[in-house]
């Protein structure tokens, strides 16, 4: 599987994450995500949006007009009650998941 | 590096579309503006000269046209299952019109009682998807009927005091027919104030179930139909079409289109159940109900064209110089 189709799977987790810590506007996700990851994610910038608004249809997230610390009017995201608990739900399997798949590649045992 | 004439173009398209275009469009042609705008910013806060910091910024963000058809088909088009969860509390009525129980008291508070689970319980797991709005329109209805019946009783009550046929009627039920008419206006209200402001959509969807139920009650109290079973025949049919209207309006992508055919199912609704009224009378009665659906199809335009301002910050910000 390629990095790309690892990200695709991934990317609701990623928004999810970042959000349960504090409201982000598009662009600062989408740095944030690159600078944690170490740039190893990084995605076309105009497909943030449409999984953005996915996310907020799906009432995962909550989008927001507010004013941001430099004074410029951006549209914050926050996550909602469902989507802490969808957040949870998707560390769990990501942590079996991840520990399953390094039994089996690498070997090693928890 | 792309000159700034091409680069331009879909900046242009991207603001030329935003004044013929009702306030969902916009914001979202705005969201992305921003970002071009920002990452734009941040070149020129690392030394890239203007006009390369804005072309890199539009080449990063790709296609802006293809990125908000993308955005918009997400936050106005319904799933199937929206569209199916949209359309059941309409069918459901419209059962209960066709099998008689639409006056068994048990039947109508158990479906209050279920549509106001599934609002509440759809507004805190799925937020603000449209079926959740259609549901709350039946949810709302049993206060809107207490604050009619409060109302409508201390009215008659008030009208026979004026008349100087005195009724008996202790100081507490004026209190609480007036307290409980007027703070269930007032919740709704309110809701539909709030509700408008953040999508038009879903406070049409709101508010048309209890439009249709107040006139179907309505039509039934004036005596329109001459039997029983052509009133449950008729309303049946209503609830039915407007099942059918719903799940259409939810499934469409267009918004001024979704706001249009709800809009229109007000008057269009009552000429299908009035036939017994007197020609005029539908007609007046018609025109009055079209008249605030008219309203809803205008409004979005009139609150796109009270804010030129944020076209302006669009186009400039958005815009490479």
């Amino acid at each position: 599987m390629s990095e790309r189709e690892l990200l695709k799977g991934s990317t609701d987790s990623l928004f999810l994450a970042l959000l349960s810590e504090r409201p982000m506007y598009g662009y600062e996700i989408l740095r944030e995500v690159e600078r944690r990851s170490e740039g190893y994610f990084s995605m076309k910038e105009g497909t943030l949006y449409p999984a953005l608004h996915r996310l907020e249809r799906d009432g995962l997230i909550e989008g927001l007009w507010r004013t941001a610390p430099g004074g410029q009017y951006r549209r914050y995201y926050a996550i909602s009650n469902h989507g802490v608990q969808r957040l949870e739900q998707r560390r769990a399997e990501w942590v079996n998941f991840s520990r399953a798949v390094n039994m089996v590649i690498t070997g090693s045992t928890p | 590096m792309p000159s700034p004439s091409s680069i331009s173009t879909p900046i242009h398209a991207l603001t030329s579309q935003v004044l013929t275009r009702i306030r969902s469009r916009r914001n979202v042609l705005r969201e992305l503006a921003d970002h071009i705008e920002d990452h734009s910013s941040s070149l020129l806060a690392r030394g890239f000269n203007p006009t390369e910091a804005r072309a890199q910024a539009v080449r990063a963000f790709g296609d802006t046209s293809t990125v908000a058809a993308q955005v918009e088909r997400i936050r106005n088009q319904g799933s199937w299952p929206d569209v199916a969860m949209s359309a059941f509390p309409s069918l459901f009525v419209a059962f209960l019109f066709a099998t008689n129980r639409w006056l068994e008291l048990e039947w109508i508070v158990g479906t209050a009682a279920v549509a106001i689970a599934i609002s509440a319980l759809g507004v805190y797991r799925f937020g603000r998807r449209a079926w959740v709005f259609s549901w709350l329109g039946y949810a709302l209805f049993p206060v809107l009927l207490i604050s009619m019946v409060s109302l409508g009783t201390t009215a008659h009550a008030a009208w026979s005091v004026l008349g100087g046929d005195y009724e008996a009627r202790d100081p507490l039920s004026w209190v609480l027919g007036i307290g409980l008419g007027i703070a269930g206006l007032g919740v709704i209200g309110a809701l539909m104030a709030w509700l408008s402001r953040k999508d038009w959509i879903h406070a049409i969807l709101v508010v048309l179930p209890m439009a249709l139920l107040s006139v179907a009650m309505l039509a039934f109290d004036r005596g329109v139909y001459t039997t029983i079973a052509e009133a449950q025949a008729q309303n049946a049919v209503l609830f039915g079409a407007f099942a059918i209207v719903v799940a259409a309006a939810v499934r469409m992508t267009d918004r001024l289109f979704k706001i249009g055919l709800l809009a229109a199912s007000l008057p269009l609704g009552f000429l299908l159940i009035s036939g017994g009224i007197d020609i005029g009378f539908r007609v007046i009665v018609t025109a009055a109900l079209s008249l605030p659906a008219l309203l809803l199809i205008i409004a979005p335009y009139v609150v796109t064209l009270r804010e030129p301002d944020t076209d302006n910050r669009l186009e400039h910000s958005a815009r490479p110089r």
